[in-house]
């Protein structure tokens, strides 16, 4: 036989047929590390969304839309937790930075994340225990001083607490909440949500508000100094819930009331009177809440009517608040000044002369209008709301730490007081902003609070990188609508100060939303790239929220798994942009094959013909006569 | 002589293809030249110089280059011919040979599994007379996939009638692809030929080739004419149904042709000499075997590396020699048989697979023995040599192991074994 | 980058074929043309006598070795057979020659002579862009597999990046002399660019 004497190598030899483990199976890639071969290896690098870098407050927006997404409302929530104490409140009343910057907008229509936020708020509130209360730290026996119950006082004082700081909050008003009680409506934001945030901050404990104190009345003995004396450290958190004055001729009339003042008494419960003719002199928020107030209060036939300088298409009003507004009967003339007040005899108000004028601002940013001559026009009206803009006290405060009206802060919000240790957020820094801007302040403050009194230095956040919609592989999102939140009907929403205008998702509308976050430049384990790897050199390991890792060793670098990610987050980069390069596996192989060894076969596959045998084997031994099947030839 | 169809009447005149202005002007170009190109090019070009009217062809590593070459042609216009881009070998053949029974002289190829693909028209095609070129660069047959030359896919239908042999240059496929056309369409043989070359060594390795001019291509292939073409205007039947009486004759008639094809090859072979001044061997090469003592039986590529093994040898003193077959059907019992003479101990080298035959090892052995067994006086031993499988190269260490074993075998008095696998013995 | 391969191992055997050597250059048959962003093979020798094992083409001993792109320097053990400390490696890249040393272990190093770095993408006639390299149209790709897989060569030999790697090759082994081989080079210019700007950094 011309096969007698003769002997494979070792490393030539192959089980039958030439079988060789399949390339999923571990020993089959570690014959072959075609890893070397890659110019390029895909990184998983997450970059920020720009809905949280537009949030002020940096909540984690996609965080907690992939939790309702999954239906996992307690870890959504406790996501926004982390960063906002009131998403009941936010979630109602916020003008949805995050909205605005949602890249979803350049793809059909932005995420209703407002609406998703509510939800999960109100979901929270609901629970029984507070569920971050368990693991808050213990009180680390200093205290710092809040100037303010606001958004911007009451979210310090959170974040405070969550780093062990107790913390006391001096309000001036009869009840705790700022400008989330006194001046944003009822309709808008329910008492008893507001009350029932603010009672679930209390219960964490080491948090006190001690209402109806004025710090830096005239007569207090709590000024700055003070404060900085007996307290760690001091927020000052003052708002701007002054109305400023209108200088016109005649306003001194009685029903001429300023906005912010009518807000604040109808929010604490004291109602004011007004007529069932109204203007409203402003054109931002503080007017369309005051007009929409004014409908409510009046009853069925009131009217109210927002005189602007700006022309419509400047009014700062946001725009689904406008919408509303017109729903529910607000009437506008832009491009109108109010120039006299026409009181009749007893003082009361009867009329406005308005004029034709146009909005200018001067050299330091001051609203200036421009009167068209022999534009004037009589206008019956029995109440006029001033809303032409908010300003604060700020007498009592040491010269240098004011500045045009507003606090003066550095990069971190400090003011230049001798102790080091005071700060301010919200509008007092800022001017007329957001609650979300106060609620991020004060988050801001509690941690450089910390740092000082750590005596660690204040720094600026690392950059981020925000995610483009450009970066996106747009193919993996269908088009799909905002769901708009559901709103109660304009004849139901006129009469009551108290029925909610804004309604809620339902659990599916939320879902439904929530699904349609393309989660820009984070990872939220789509499989995408698992499923497209040729390669199979995507692994699923630690699935928390999805990630993944990249077999190294056999990836080739095709990079579709980059260009098929749908949120951005593989990146590549350059091979030899590679740290460690004695963690390189060469590959031996196929090179000069006389030199031996083209590949090292796998036992387990040498295994596979000596396990079939021994398996035919056993069989054959086990107990089976064979039957003849008829008379054959007999031997 | 074999009389054919002797009342079909002349055969009316066919358009055929014409050398078009850019084909003419650059074959002018060529001739005379000597170009650097590999044997899928120069297969290609040999295609061109013969004017072939027809081209069926089917993707398959490696005599796809030959294809792609032709394609380029035709697309440039410097070829003027059918070009079938088929869905398969079996239909890639198939066109040629429809092609071919109309008149058209027919040019096809294929590699390894497509060789084995197309098998059903080996016999239809050459017991139909009609002489078909197929350009085969030889690959091993599956499985499981290699590219790699052996010469299994073409020897394996060496029974159906086929001329059949190998080049071992790209000069040679060349020259070979000219002569197998004129061999093959001459009126005495009219058979289909496959003019073999291996597979990367010879098909992707460039070496020297001369370009005639196209004025002695058409001398030396004067136009295709089979006698009895499928024409409406003079209607045959080809390949009807038959009685079984009938059928003895006609293979009869078949076995003929095969060996009244050997007088025409040697005929041709030196008419090819005289036209382009390139003498080859009608049959056999026989490189230094007037006294040789041990010799290697080898066609194709390998061939190239034994000569210089060959001379190595005899630098050291052994008296070795080769005989390469240029032509593997018709089998050349006669030259190989006087090439071998005095020789005491014979090595095929078998790079391809004949299992289960009687050698346990390669094809060829079986048609050297049986060669060898016919020669009067006493016989060499004659062994077999199993190298340069899966495409593997034959280095020159590999002969000087074989001259070893043969030598040893005429010391023993006998061959240890009928074929050796070189490299897994001591 | 196969076309790239396959000019720098034409344009040397053609030189030296020329000046008078044995040359013979092949592709490497086992590497599949169709592969993309795989390792692929050619090969040139050159000597002044015959080449008698004509068909040993894996060149097991090589001399010189030629990376068309950086990163095959961490992929295989390209020197193995060379002899000890007389290898030449050639490789496109615009990296400091210190950081890619640190690619090759020991065994390698062994071998290492001479460590040419030159910035072939760089210093090539530069034509259009692609975020993968080395692509020029899909038309000229198709060319290029065409030869890969045996037929007559459509593009000019000697362009693109391999112009200037042929040049630091021999500019840097000095074997050859480069004039004579600009003569073969499509793109002399770019060649002549890569002879004069690359490092050439000696082994210990």
């Amino acid at each position: 036989m011309s096969v007698r004497g003769t002997h494979v190598p070792e490393h030539l030899r192959l089980p039958i047929a030439g079988v060789t483990p399949p390339p999923t199976e571990k020993d089959g890639q570690r014959l072959f590390p075609t890893g070397n071969f890659r110019f390029y290896r895909p990184v998983y690098k997450d970059k920020t969304p720009p809905c949280n870098h537009a949030c002020p407050t940096g909540e984690q927006i996609q965080k907690y839309l992939d939790h309702v997404k999954h239906d996992r409302y307690l870890d959504g929530y406790l996501t926004i937790l982390e960063d906002n104490p009131m998403p009941s409140v936010t979630g109602r009343v916020c003008y949805h930075p995050c909205e605005t910057a949602c890249n979803r907008a350049a793809h059909d229509e932005p995420i209703g994340i407002r609406g998703v936020e509510r939800f999960l708020g109100d979901f929270g509130l609901k629970l029984a225990d507070n569920p971050i209360k368990k693991d808050l730290p213990p009180l680390n026996g200093k205290t710092v001083a809040i100037v303010g119950s606001g958004p911007g006082g009451l979210g310090c004082a959170y974040h405070l607490r969550r780093q062990g700081y107790a913390s006391v909050i001096f309000e001036a008003l009869g009840k705790p909440g700022g400008m989330l009680r006194a001046g944003i409506p009822a309709w808008h934001l329910p008492e008893e949500i507001l009350d029932a945030e603010i009672a679930k901050l209390l219960d964490l404990g080491g948090i006190e508000i001690q209402c109806g104190v004025r710090v830096g009345a005239a007569d207090a003995e709590l000024t700055l100094d003070e404060l900085a004396r007996r307290y760690d450290a001091v927020f000052l958190a003052l708002g701007q819930d002054v109305g400023r004055r209108l200088d016109a001729e005649g306003a001194q009339a009685r029903g001429v009331i300023g906005a912010l003042e009518f807000l604040r008494e109808t929010g604490l419960g004291r109602p004011v009177k007004t007529g069932q003719n109204v203007l409203v002199i402003g054109g931002g928020n503080t007017a369309s809440d005051a007009a929409r107030s004014a409908v409510r209060l009046g009853g069925e036939t009131a009217e109210a009517t927002i005189v602007s300088l700006e022309a419509e298409d400047e009014l700062l009003i946001v725009a689904e608040d406008l919408a509303q507004a017109r729903e529910e009967g607000v009437r506008f003339r832009p491009q109108t000044a109010l120039v006299r007040v026409l009181a009749d005899d007893e003082g009361d108000v009867r009329a406005a002369v308005l004029g034709q004028a146009s909005l200018r601002r001067d050299e330091q940013g001051a609203v200036t209008p421009q009167l068209t001559a022999g534009t004037e026009v009589e206008v019956d009206c029995d109440t006029i709301l001033v809303a032409i803009g908010q300003v604060q006290v700020l007498d009592w405060l040491p010269a240098g730490c004011t500045e045009r009206g507003r606090l003066r802060a550095d990069e971190y919000g400090r003011i230049p007081h001798p102790s080091g240790t005071v700060f301010t957020g919200g509008d007092v820094m800022r001017g007329p902003s957001m609650v979300v801007d106060a609620l991020g302040d004060g988050k801001r403050a509690a941690r450089d609070i910390d740092r000082v009194l750590s005596a660690e230095p204040l720094r600026p956040d690392d950059p981020v990188e925000v995610m483009p919609y450009e970066k996106l592989n747009t193919a993996y999102f269908r088009p799909a609508p905002r769901t708009e939140a559901p709103l109660a009907p304009a004849t139901a929403r006129r009469t009551s100060q108290v029925t909610e205008v804004t309604l809620a998702y339902s659990r599916e509308q939320a879902r439904a939303e929530a699904d349609r976050c393309m989660s820009c430049g984070v990872c939220n384990g789509c499989d995408n790239c698992y499923i497209v790897c040729p390669d199979v050199s995507v692994l699923r390991d630690a699935r928390q929220n999805g990630h993944y890792s990249i077999r190294t060793h056999y990836c080739k670098g095709c990079l579709v798994c980059v260009q098929e990610c749908p949120t951005g987050c593989l990146e590549r980069v350059p091979e030899l942009d590679f740290d460690e390069p004695d963690a390189v596996v060469r590959m031996e192989t196929a090179f000069a094959p006389y030199d031996g060894a083209h590949a090292e076969q796998a036992p387990f596959t040498r295994q596979l013909i000596e396990d079939a045998i021994a398996e035919y084997d056993a069989a054959r031994t086990s107990d089976r006569s064979i039957q003849p099947n008829g008379p054959g030839t007999s031997p | 002589m074999t009389t054919l169809h002797a009342d079909a009447g002349r055969p009316p005149r066919l358009q055929r293809a014409i050398r078009t202005p850019d084909g003419e002007e650059f074959l002018r170009g060529l001739a005379g030249t000597r170009v650097r190109q590999n044997g899928c090019a120069a297969a290609a070009y040999a295609a061109l110089y013969a004017n072939v009217d027809v081209i069926t062809a089917y993707p398959i590593r490696p005599y796809t280059a030959i294809m792609m070459n032709l394609a380029q042609f035709v697309a440039d216009g410097i070829l003027d011919a059918e070009y079938i881009h088929a869905d398969g070998e079996h239909s890639q053949f198939s066109a040629a040979f429809g092609a071919a029974s109309c008149g058209a002289r027919a040019y096809t190829g294929s590699s390894g599994v497509g060789v084995t693909y197309g098998y059903e028209l080996y016999s239809i095609i050459s017991g139909a007379r009609v002489p078909v070129q197929m350009a085969i660069a030889d690959r091993t047959l599956d499985p499981p996939g290699d590219f790699g030359s052996e010469h299994t896919d073409a020897l394996c239908t060496r029974d159906m009638g086929w001329l059949m042999g190998w080049a071992a240059t790209p000069q040679e496929v060349f020259d070979k692809s000219l002569l197998a056309f004129a061999i093959g369409e001459d009126p005495r043989v009219l058979l289909p030929q496959m003019v073999v070359q291996d597979g990367y060594f010879v098909s992707h390795i460039a070496g020297e080739v001369d370009m005639p001019a196209a004025e002695q291509v058409d001398e030396f292939l004067p136009p295709y004419q089979l006698p009895f073409p499928l024409d409406p205007r003079r209607p045959v039947s080809h390949g009807p149904q038959i009685h079984p009486e009938q059928g003895p004759p006609l293979q009869l008639e078949r076995a003929r042709a095969m060996e009244d094809a050997i007088p025409v090859i040697r005929e041709k072979t030196d008419e090819f000499a005289r036209t382009f001044g390139r003498k080859y061997p009608h049959f056999v090469e026989s490189y230094l075997l007037e006294d040789a003592e041990l010799a290697i039986v080898i066609s194709g590529g390998h061939a190239v590396t034994c000569r210089a093994a060959i001379n190595r040898l005899r630098a050291q003193g052994i008296k070795i020699g080769m005989a390469r077959l240029l032509w593997v059907r018709p089998f050349p019992s006669d030259d190989l048989r006087e090439a071998l003479q005095g020789v005491q101990a014979v090595g095929v080298v078998e790079t391809n697979l004949g299992l289960g035959g009687a050698s346990y090892g390669g094809i060829l052995s079986a048609d050297v023995t049986t060669a060898l067994y016919h020669l009067p006086g006493s016989r060499p031993l004659v062994t077999s040599f199993m190298a340069g499988l899966g495409g593997e190269t034959v280095p020159m260490a590999e002969f000087d192991w074989m001259a070893g074993k043969l030598g040893q075998a005429v010391e023993r008095g006998h061959v240890e074994k009928a074929a050796h696998w070189v490299g897994f013995e001591d | 980058m196969d076309k790239e391969a396959r000019d720098v191992s034409t344009c040397i055997a053609t030189a030296a074929r020329k000046l008078g050597y044995y040359a013979e250059n092949v592709s490497d048959y086992i590497d599949d043309p169709d592969r993309t962003n795989c390792l692929v093979r050619k090969y040139a020798r050159f000597a002044d006598e015959p080449i008698l094992d004509r068909f040993v083409y894996e060149n097991p001993h090589p001399d010189w070795v030629v990376l068309i792109e950086e990163t095959i320097i961490k992929a295989v053990n390209f020197f193995r057979g060379t002899p000890a400390a007389q290898g030449v490696l050639v490789i496109n890249s615009a990296r400091d020659p210190q950081y890619l040393l640190k690619f090759l272990p020991e065994t390698m190093l062994a071998k290492l002579d001479k460590l040419v770095v030159v910035d072939a993408t760089g210093l090539a006639e530069q034509r259009g862009s692609s975020p993968w390299m080395f692509v020029r149209d899909l038309s000229e790709l198709a060319f290029d597999r065409m030869s890969t897989e045996g037929a007559v060569e459509r593009l000019a030999i000697g362009r693109g990046i391999a112009a200037p790697l042929i040049g630091a090759l021999v500019a840097a082994t000095g074997d050859l002399p480069v004039p004579a081989v600009a003569e073969v080079v499509a793109d002399r210019d770019a060649m002549l660019r890569g002879a004069e700007k690359h490092t050439v950094t000696e082994v210990v």
